[in-house]
């Protein structure tokens, strides 16, 4: 079947921001589904790292749904913004505007945002202010060291000589003043090598606590998944283990994939992303269509992540 | 700009088109040909910049991604060197459409480079053709960018499935498009009679070398050094963009040199 018609659009006051708006396919679209936004991760424009934004869209275009994936002021095709408000303020801002833009197009007022790395925390941050937001996708999201962390880090490597010699290598340079170069970032003449300009400060852990309480207040659901790539995130229950007193009930669903990394390279790892964004949406739609007061998710089981398939497209 | 689709459902492509920004519009029209793969996300915004400084001088400027790819229909697994060239055509005629031009030109980067010199080849339109940093011979680009990757923590960025495909760094190279690339060699593809041809290197290596100082019958060759550090075929864990300067004034000041 052939994914619902995209169309390029502009929207936003202050920047002229570009984005793609995926319509359901032909006969799949029924009223009060939620619309789902895309945001970027770092510098990466719309089409999402490896172009994984593209083909969530698409494929929940096959289930009904509408998307917008759209560029930041200043990323991809999107202009600079006219006034000078810092990226964290700005990126709210206009997640709010493209929501704006879908429920003028749409009619819709429930949204799914979704990110993977910044794309996260300026979902969680615009899920705050805004209570038209139902639920959150984020992969890599900020995450807190839990003594099960340290057990299974430290577990793997005190027998290992070379990460004692390491550990011995850092403090040494920590205490001579030096600071290590990190590694990957290029320098060059005649040549600007753009990075992300959003330094990426996990919040205090209470903090994100209060704000998870909020959103469980709210009924949001949270489809939280981690790669290998985010050095404080080590096993499956991590999230759920640091916000242990946050009463998630069946809306959080915690899933890791320590063999994929941060931009999701592996080509069954993309899959497994688009596949399992879908059905989670759709579980999130039913469940969002009772009646107000029962819990959203906390009949529906959630599974454990389907098996990743190397060898199977 | 204009974001828009062009071309037919399903095969229907995202293009940026941007209209001239100088007082005097020229009468050529440039199309821009990304790279594949990891080298085109780290190449958007090294084109958005070549796209605004061509504006400028005058020109109008679509570019473009092709099937399978970016915001365009299809799936990455579906690409080939045949549709991006059709794609590529597509592209230049959707320009002078829109643009009311009569006349056109191509700059492509890396694998758009080799789209790039095989389409203007069949066209008779073609003023000025760019091959930035050109994948020269399919086989060597191949060779190149299967070299093993691994992430930050050890994992190989390469994957193989069983039908042969092979994920390079994120994205699928099916055996069909190895078939393909490998008997591809800029050497032996001709110009467009009377068209100018530079080869733009952001470093030294003797096939940029050899295709710059190679001219077809009827073309004006040129080829430019402009040493640039950094390496499209690489990718990190940050998503960071590669935007070589003063390569990128290169192939702006050499276009409107050459065309008026």
């Amino acid at each position: 079947m052939m994914h619902g018609r995209e169309k390029a659009v502009r929207f936003g006051t202050s920047a002229s921001l570009v984005g793609i708006v995926t319509e359901p396919a032909a006969g799949t679209e029924t009223a009060g589904k939620p619309a789902m936004v895309l945001l970027n991760s770092g510098i990466l424009h719309r089409v999402g790292s490896c172009r994984v934004h593209a083909r969530i869209a698409r494929a929940l275009s096959l289930e009904g749904y509408t998307t917008l994936r759209f560029d930041f002021s200043g990323i991809g095709d999107s202009d600079q913004r006219r006034d000078s408000l810092p990226f964290e303020e700005s990126a709210v801002v206009e997640t709010r505007e493209a929501m704006d833009y879908l429920g003028k197009l749409k009619g819709t007022q429930r949204f799914v945002l979704a990110g993977l790395c910044s794309g996260a925390d300026m979902a969680h941050e615009t899920a705050l202010v805004d209570q038209r937001v139902v639920g959150l996708l984020m992969l890599d999201a900020w995450a807190y060291r839990t003594s099960q962390y340290y057990l299974r880090h430290y577990g793997k490597r005190v027998l290992k000589l070379q990460s004692w010699m390491n550990f011995a290598r850092r403090r040494l340079d920590a205490l001579r003043g030096r600071e290590r170069a990190r590694p990957g970032m290029p320098t060059g003449e005649g040549v600007e090598f753009e990075v992300p300009k959003y330094v990426r400060v996990f919040p205090p852990r209470e903090r994100v606590e209060r704000d998870l309480r909020q959103f469980v207040d709210r009924k949001m659901a949270l489809y939280c998944l981690w790669t290998g790539g985010l050095e404080d995130y080590n096993h499956r229950g991590q999230y759920e283990e640091a916000f242990s007193s946050v009463p998630f009930g069946g809306l959080l669903r915690e899933e890791h994939i320590p063999e994929a990394d941060h931009i999701l390279t592996g080509l069954e790892h993309q899959d497994y992303v688009v596949r399992n964004t879908v059905e989670w949406m759709k579980r999130l739609d039913g469940a969002a269509a009772q009646v107000n007061g029962r819990a959203l998710m906390a009949n529906a089981p959630i599974p454990s992540p389907t098996p990743l398939t190397t060898n199977a497209r | 700009m204009n974001p828009i689709f062009f071309g037919r459902a399903p095969k229907s492509l995202f293009g940026v088109y941007h209209p001239p920004k100088a007082a005097q519009a020229r009468a050529t029209g440039i199309v821009l040909c990304y790279p594949f793969g990891q080298e085109y996300m780290r190449a958007h915004r090294a084109f958005r910049q070549l796209a605004l400084l061509l504006t400028k001088a005058g020109f109008h400027v679509l570019r473009f991604d092709y099937y399978g790819t970016g915001d365009s229909s299809g799936e990455a697994h579906e690409v080939s060197i045949a549709q991006w060239v059709e794609d590529a055509n597509a592209a230049a005629d959707e320009l002078k459409e829109t643009a009311e031009v009569k006349r056109v030109a191509f700059v492509g980067l890396r694998l758009g480079a080799m789209v790039a010199a095989l389409a203007a080849a069949g066209r008779t339109d073609v003023d000025q053709v760019v091959l930035w940093d050109p994948a020269v011979k399919g086989s060597d680009y191949l060779a190149e960018i299967l070299v093993e990757r691994t992430d930050s923590v050890g994992n190989s960025r390469h994957t193989a499935l069983a039908d042969g495909t092979v994920g390079v760094m994120g994205f699928p190279i099916t055996g069909a498009l190895r078939t393909e690339l490998a008997a591809i060699d800029l050497l032996s593809v001709g110009g467009p009679a009377g068209s100018g041809r530079l080869v733009v290197a952001s470093h030294a290596r003797d096939e940029y070398a050899a295709l710059g100082r190679q001219a077809p019958a009827g073309v004006k060759a040129g080829y430019e050094l402009v040493p640039s550090e950094g390496n499209w075929n690489e990718v990190d864990d940050y998503g960071g963009a590669l935007i070589p300067v003063f390569l990128i004034q290169a192939i702006v000041a050499h276009l409107s040199r050459e065309i008026r």
